[in-house]
């Protein structure tokens, strides 16, 4: 179902019809196990599908990451607004969330009748590490994509250490580090003389 | 009647607000989902509680779903047994009133994000936002790895898998599949 071929586009040209999108994001709900579903979302979407780029879908993470809600439900919201717009994110959160919701509603009608977890525990090891294994992967992709000169470095480690050693929320994390880092991405007046000497 | 009712209304009411206070993802809500459903409410107990959250991690989707089985059990196990259109309704109200009010938020947020897309502005906070996603997705993954990798057989796992992702176009599905599979079989 994902080997669909698909031309890479630099920037995300592509036309998505509601369709395409509703069967993907059903796709998405229906085998979304284990956590770390930003980096399945990403996995399919910008690396399977190539309907994004990383550049224009990390800023999409960072949205739904300060933003309340959970965070898959948040990227797969702007991802279909981005793709097909308002109607496209009634359609495409439906089936996001209508397959597990499903499920969830069987477990839980097997859980509190009989009591007991199902015996998965061994085979959901397996499964949270690859989903730890995603997740690393989407931080390398992210990697590339993002630390192009020192101060990104800084501006990582710092967000990197304010969360991990300083113990802050994510939001309260992005609070600090976003003004800082929009401070030195300002945008700059250029003035013709140095307009010159950049592009010669 | 009524009462199944006045817990609908419960579900609504605290769902919602739990919704717009999930900062930092849905894990935020937990300690508070707990105090209410355990504590105020009694709709189920903390050993059913912790189960629910194992069940809503391991299962698809969000683990914020944790909220469609307080849902379920508030509502469809009020008599000797279970109701399923009581269960449905609840577990509907449970899902809508999580995810609607903080998608609105972010739907508009979305709208002036694409609105301004290109502006000079835009353009700075997008290149501001990149090495910051990057430090937040490595705080993740420490998390996640933390939890993950149990032994030596979960971290090689977990490392296959990464080489497998970074320099195969294998679908993640299959990987989970064969992962599964062999855990199933070593682990046990």
């Amino acid at each position: 179902m994902e080997k669909e071929i698909s031309v890479p586009t630099t920037l995300s040209e592509k036309k998505v019809s509601l369709r395409q999108l509703a069967k993907t994001f059903l796709f998405i709900g229906a085998t979304s196990f284990g956590g770390g579903l930003t980096a399945y979302v990403r996995r399919i979407i910008v690396e399977n599908k190539k309907w994004m780029t990383n550049a224009e879908f990390f800023p999409g993470l960072a949205l739904s990451q300060a933003l309340p809600g959970a965070n898959v439900v948040g990227i797969s919201l702007y991802i279909a607004n981005h793709l097909c717009g308002p109607r496209g994110v009634v359609v495409g959160l439906s089936c996001l969330i209508a397959p597990p919701a499903i499920f969830t509603f069987l477990v839980g009608y097997l859980y509190f009748t009989f009591g007991a977890l199902p015996a998965m525990e061994s085979i959901l090891k397996g499964v949270a590490a690859v989903a730890c294994g995603l997740m690393a992967s989407m931080f390398v992709e992210s990697a590339r994509e993002s630390l192009k000169n020192k101060i990104d470095i800084v501006i990582f480690l710092a967000t990197f250490f304010l969360i991990k050693k300083g113990h802050l929320s994510i939001p309260y994390a992005i609070l600090i580090m976003a003004p800082l880092a929009i401070w030195y991405y300002r945008p700059r007046q250029v003035t013709a003389d140095q307009e010159g000497i950049d592009k010669p | 009647m009524t009462s199944l009712v006045s817990i609908y209304l419960t579900l609504a009411k605290l769902f919602s607000s739990l919704s717009l206070s999930a900062f930092g993802g849905g894990n935020t809500i937990l300690p508070t989902l707990e105090q209410v459903a355990v504590g105020k409410y009694h709709w189920l107990t903390s050993e059913q509680f912790v189960d629910c959250f194992s069940l809503s991690k391991a299962g698809p989707g969000p683990t914020t779903l944790i909220v469609e089985l307080i849902g379920i059990k508030a509502t469809g196990f009020l008599g000797n047994h279970f109701v399923v259109h009581a269960a449905i309704v609840g577990a509907i109200i449970s899902i809508f009133a999580i995810f609607i009010p903080s998608s609105i938020v972010l739907l508009v947020a979305a709208h002036f994000w694409e609105k301004w897309r290109g502006a000079p502005w835009q353009v700075a906070i997008e290149k501001a936002l990149m090495p910051i996603t990057c430090g937040l997705i490595l705080a993740a993954t420490y998390t996640v790895a933390k939890t993950a990798i149990a032994d030596w057989i979960t971290g090689v796992m977990a490392f296959i898998a990464l080489m497998l992702l970074l320099y195969t176009k294998l679908n993640p599905v299959l990987i989970m599949v064969i992962a599964g599979v062999v855990s199933w079989l070593v682990i046990k």
